[in-house]
């Protein structure tokens, strides 16, 4: 539990925002908690960063209100919003040294000098910085420039910390430390919190609810949790899970779901066609089961992935679980447990959750990993 | 440095070499040659040369044209370029903003380049005459209102106006390029820091674009020297009574109208120690201050 | 922008405005004042209304003037200097920038010195090594006397440049600004690339024929252009170097006209000229205006 709690909620009301008529937001509702660590998820040009820039107040909205602890702040210089960024690039100022990049904001604000300096030497060493006080940006590893951009935003005690991809310029292992320091950094701190990012790991990791983001619509908004096991629409399905999960094309008889080509891939009431959406590392190796040709091979040393091609040409991938061999077969007979089916709607792409709810959900707890 | 490959050294001079020779012969040769004969009495059309001593710069320092004329000059070099690098800034500053007009004057500010110092000398000089120029009617009211023909500060006036005129395009594409290598993300930065508009100006912009400012100071510096002849040989002519008789104009017609060589190339040496102490005395002060590593 | 900055933008705006206006109004005036006859201008003074003249002033100028045969005095002298200076600091800044050994800083330090003091400076100097470029190696030859004492007679070759194409545009050679350019450029061109010529077989000069001229084919010409500008509007150097009308250049041409010093100059004549002089690089850099302050701007990268 984080030690205070920002009570600064953000609001976004009919949020729209777009460049010379083509709209990037057209019209987007929603509700961050204070306090709350929300991650914007979304490929790139779906209109996260925009967002960000929209709630920060570097960007001026269209249409739409923003309110930050119940207070309307879209007309607001970014100033006066109360809140912190993080960029991607960081942005550190080149000409000044950490300390001075750190204490800007409060020379801005006529902070007097001691306390400045006092609160300073606390940022820096909130994100162990200590020694580097006198170099410059540019003497600086990219960790650590990192670091200061992140003392820089929390030196100002914002209600609201906003980050703008801030580990994408970071090396794997980096990104992952940093990861880890960002959560204990939101736990100490306690700020109201959002972060863009296009890396879903980054997301199921630091979010208290996920905002999967789409040509400026909201695909989803939950817990990372729901996210992965109850994704409400094909798109969040195929973003989130590594694998993909597999989307494929079939149509219903109001008993099976079949192929283009009539083959029964699983039982299911649906009646039309559908996607139909199933975890890699939920299709099952079963004898007696529809057969399917092997086609790629991957071992991944933990578990292995083999695609797979079906009768009628689609592909299809199957992770094996922890230490499981991937054998040498050229062709398998596969099954698709009815409890671990997604069945999506073939037009919109949203979840067709109804029929089938009830007997997955149930399900969905035998497949969790804890 | 890591692209240093090649090793072939004969080669090395052999492409180098071009270059040195034509720099030698109309660079350092014509330096050499300036100190040569600032110690020599020199006789026009090759009448032969006689060791002197420090007899020309006596004979030099002692004229009192002299010392005004380089007074002169130092006021002109700092003046000129001053008001130049000033305008292009502020030119610069305001074209880097996405306006409606901004594509218009990024393109049309470079054009003063295309016209030469002299030929914008002959133009202003008929624009500002003042009885025939635009300013003219103003003389007709108040007679004596403008009068560069013999009003020192109008004559220098009038020289500035045509020299900012003919050194905008450089000193703008150099500060503009500064400018906009400035991210975009220092500037929201800056806003999401508290910094409103005019702070940024000067606590981000103008730090940031210290290295351009100081090379366009060095050049302009330079420059401001070089095209000061065809502004004045064919605006003033180093009037009115030698107010703007500049070290440049001065050297030329000592030298090619009274054929005085060694007063001239005297005056040349005191001229060229002058323009390096100028460098020198910037690259002490400035230089310091604007190096960082991006 | 960033906030909503519309007053600062106004203000921006009015500032640009005023920009444009300071520097077409002068290009303005030139082009009305031209179309004015000298009878029209005596009459009305300065005036913005344009006349019909400008078709007898240009005939006028074109066959009564040395000015067209100095226009295309201009031309040879401009592509000469600019073929001239891109050659030399080509082959300059590659030797500077891929060759190890002890002379290259020298080299590098020697061209950029002469950024600093422009030939304007040294004119007096500069006109007499022209006037003779064998100068050095009579001196050589006669230095303590040794060549006279061999000969019989001191070394007293001479070999005079000036009112010659080449005792203008070489000279106007010597400055180093070009080189300072592309050093920056071929700066930022990935070493490997040299190294994947070596691999591939290629000696240091196939590798700047066949891999680094391509390459540079984009900065080159936008640097032979603006030199090519640079060269078209000297005006102190032409002036003493060549001393026959009919071998100068166009700017000096052009202010030689007014030297009838006697009755009121005939403006609009004048403006006609000015137009002939100032067009053709004018037109360069309005077309090739992107291009320039590209190839301008490398070393500021």
């Amino acid at each position: 539990m984080p030690e205070t709690r920002s009570n600064a909620g953000i609001g976004l009301h009919g949020l729209v925002k777009s460049y010379g008529g083509a709209p990037v937001i057209p019209g987007l509702d929603a509700e961050l908690e204070g306090g709350e660590f929300t991650v914007i998820l979304g490929p790139s040009g779906c209109g996260k960063s925009t967002l960000l820039n929209c709630i920060a107040g570097l960007e001026r909205l269209t249409a739409g209100r923003i309110t930050i602890a119940g207070r309307e702040v879209q007309e607001e210089e970014p100033k006066n919003r109360r809140l912190a960024m993080v960029f991607q690039s960081y942005a550190l100022y080149p000409h000044m040294t950490v300390a001075e990049n750190i204490g800007y904001a409060l020379k801005v604000a006529r902070v007097p000098k001691a306390e400045r300096m006092a609160r300073v030497a606390a940022a820096a060493k909130l994100v162990e910085l200590g020694d580097y006080l006198g170099r410059r940006p540019g003497q600086l590893s990219g960790g650590q420039r990192q670091r200061v951009a992140i003392a820089r935003a929390v030196v100002r005690e914002p209600q609201v910390l906003l980050y703008d991809e801030p580990l994408s310029n970071l090396d794997a292992k980096l990104r992952q430390d940093m990861r880890m320091e960002l959560a204990g950094l939101h736990r100490r701190i306690g700020a109201t919190s959002v972060f863009v990012t296009h890396d879903q790991v980054e997301a199921m990791t630091l979010a208290d609810r996920i905002m999967v983001l789409n040509k400026g619509r909201i695909e989803q908004f939950d817990t990372p949790e729901a996210i992965y096991h109850r994704p409400a629409s094909a798109f969040v399905a195929g973003f989130i899970g590594s694998p993909a999960m597999n989307l494929i094309d079939v149509t219903g008889d109001g008993s099976h779901l079949r192929l283009s080509d009539g083959t029964a891939l699983a039982r299911h009431p649906h009646r039309g066609p559908a996607i139909l959406g199933i975890r890699p590392e939920q299709v099952q190796a079963a004898p007696g089961g529809i057969p399917a040709a092997v086609t790629w091979r991957e071992d991944l040393g933990a578990h292995c992935v083999l695609t797979l091609r079906l009768g009628d040409g689609t592909a299809l991938r199957l992770a094996t679980g922890p230490g499981q061999a991937a054998g040498t077969a050229a062709t398998l007979r596969i099954a698709l447990p009815a409890a671990a089916l997604h069945l999506f709607d073939i037009s919109t792409g949203r979840a067709l959750a109804a029929a089938a709810a009830p007997a997955t959900m149930k399900a969905e707890h035998d497949h969790l990993p804890s | 440095m890591k692209q240093a490959i090649f090793r072939a050294r004969f080669l090395l001079w052999g492409l180098a070499a071009p270059q040195l020779i034509v720099l030698f012969l109309f660079f350092y040769l014509p330096i050499i040659l300036a100190f040569c004969w600032a110690f020599h009495l020199e006789q026009p059309f090759g009448g032969g040369s006689q060791f002197v001593g420090l007899a020309n710069f006596r004979r030099v320092l002692g004229s009192s044209e002299f010392w005004s004329s380089a007074g002169a000059t130092l006021l002109y070099m700092v003046l000129a370029s001053g008001t130049s690098v000033a305008a292009a800034l502020v030119l610069a500053l305001a074209a880097d903003r996405a306006l409606k007009v901004s594509p218009l004057a990024r393109n049309v500010f470079i054009w003063p380049k295309a016209v030469a110092s002299a030929s914008i000398g002959v133009i202003f000089v008929f624009i500002l005459n003042p009885f025939l120029g635009i300013l003219a009617p103003l003389n007709d009211l108040w007679p004596g209102f403008w009068n560069p023909r013999t009003n020192v500060l109008h004559t220098y006036i009038m020289l500035f106006a045509a020299n900012v005129w003919n050194a905008i395009p450089f000193s703008f594409i150099i500060l503009l390029a500064g400018l906009q290598a400035i991210p975009q993300e220092l500037h929201r930065a800056g806003a999401m820091d508290g910094a409103g508009p005019w702070r940024r100006l000067r606590d981000i912009q103008l730090p940031l674009l210290g290295p351009q400012l100081f090379v366009v100071i060095v050049l302009e510096v330079a420059d401001s020297l070089s095209g000061s002849f065809g502004l004045i040989d064919t605006m003033t002519q180093g009037g009115p009574g030698g107010a703007t008789n500049l070290l440049v104009y001065k050297i030329y017609s000592d030298g090619f109208k009274a054929y005085d060589l060694s007063g001239a190339a005297t005056q040349t040496v005191i001229l060229m120690a002058l323009v390096a102490c100028v460098t020198g005395v910037q690259y002490l002060f400035l230089e310091r201050k604007v190096n960082y590593d991006r | 922008m960033i906030e909503n900055t519309r007053s600062i933008d106004r203000v921006a705006t009015a500032i640009l405005i005023a920009g444009l206006a300071f520097v077409l109004a002068p290009l303005a005036v030139v082009v009305i004042t031209a179309t004015q006859s000298y009878e029209d201008f005596l009459a009305r003074n300065f005036s913005l209304v344009p006349g019909t003249h400008f078709a007898g002033n240009f005939r006028e100028i074109w066959t009564r003037t040395d000015l067209p045969r100095q226009t295309l005095n201009s031309v040879i002298v401009g592509a000469i200097t600019a073929a001239g200076r891109i050659a030399l600091a080509v082959t300059t800044s590659y030797a500077v920038v891929y060759f190890a050994g002890r002379g290259r800083g020298l080299v590098y330090a020697a061209v950029v010195a002469s950024i600093m003091l422009p030939l304007e400076l040294m004119i007096i100097t500069a006109y007499q090594v022209t006037a003779n470029v064998a100068l050095p190696l009579d001196a050589v030859a006669n230095m303590g006397g040794w060549w006279g004492a061999l000969f019989g007679a001191p070394l007293d070759l001479q070999w005079n440049l000036l009112d010659t194409y080449a005792g203008i545009s070489v000279p106007m050679m010597a400055q180093g600004s070009c080189t300072l350019i592309l050093v920056q450029f071929f700066r930022t061109i990935p070493p490997q690339l040299a190294r994947a010529a070596i691999i591939d077989g290629a000696g240091p000069l196939r590798f700047l024929r066949d891999i680094l001229l391509p390459l540079s084919k984009g900065p080159l010409t936008a640097l032979g252009i603006y030199m090519f500008i640079s060269a078209w509007v000297q005006y102190m150097w032409p002036l003493v170097a060549a001393s026959s009308p009919a071998r100068t250049m166009a700017v000096v041409g052009l202010a030689r006209l007014q030297e009838d010093a006697e009755r009121i100059p005939d403006f609009p004549l004048q403006m006609t000229g000015a137009i002939l002089v100032t067009l053709p690089p004018l037109i360069l850099i309005a077309l090739f205006q992107r291009r320039i302050v590209r190839g301008l701007t490398l070393s500021e990268k």
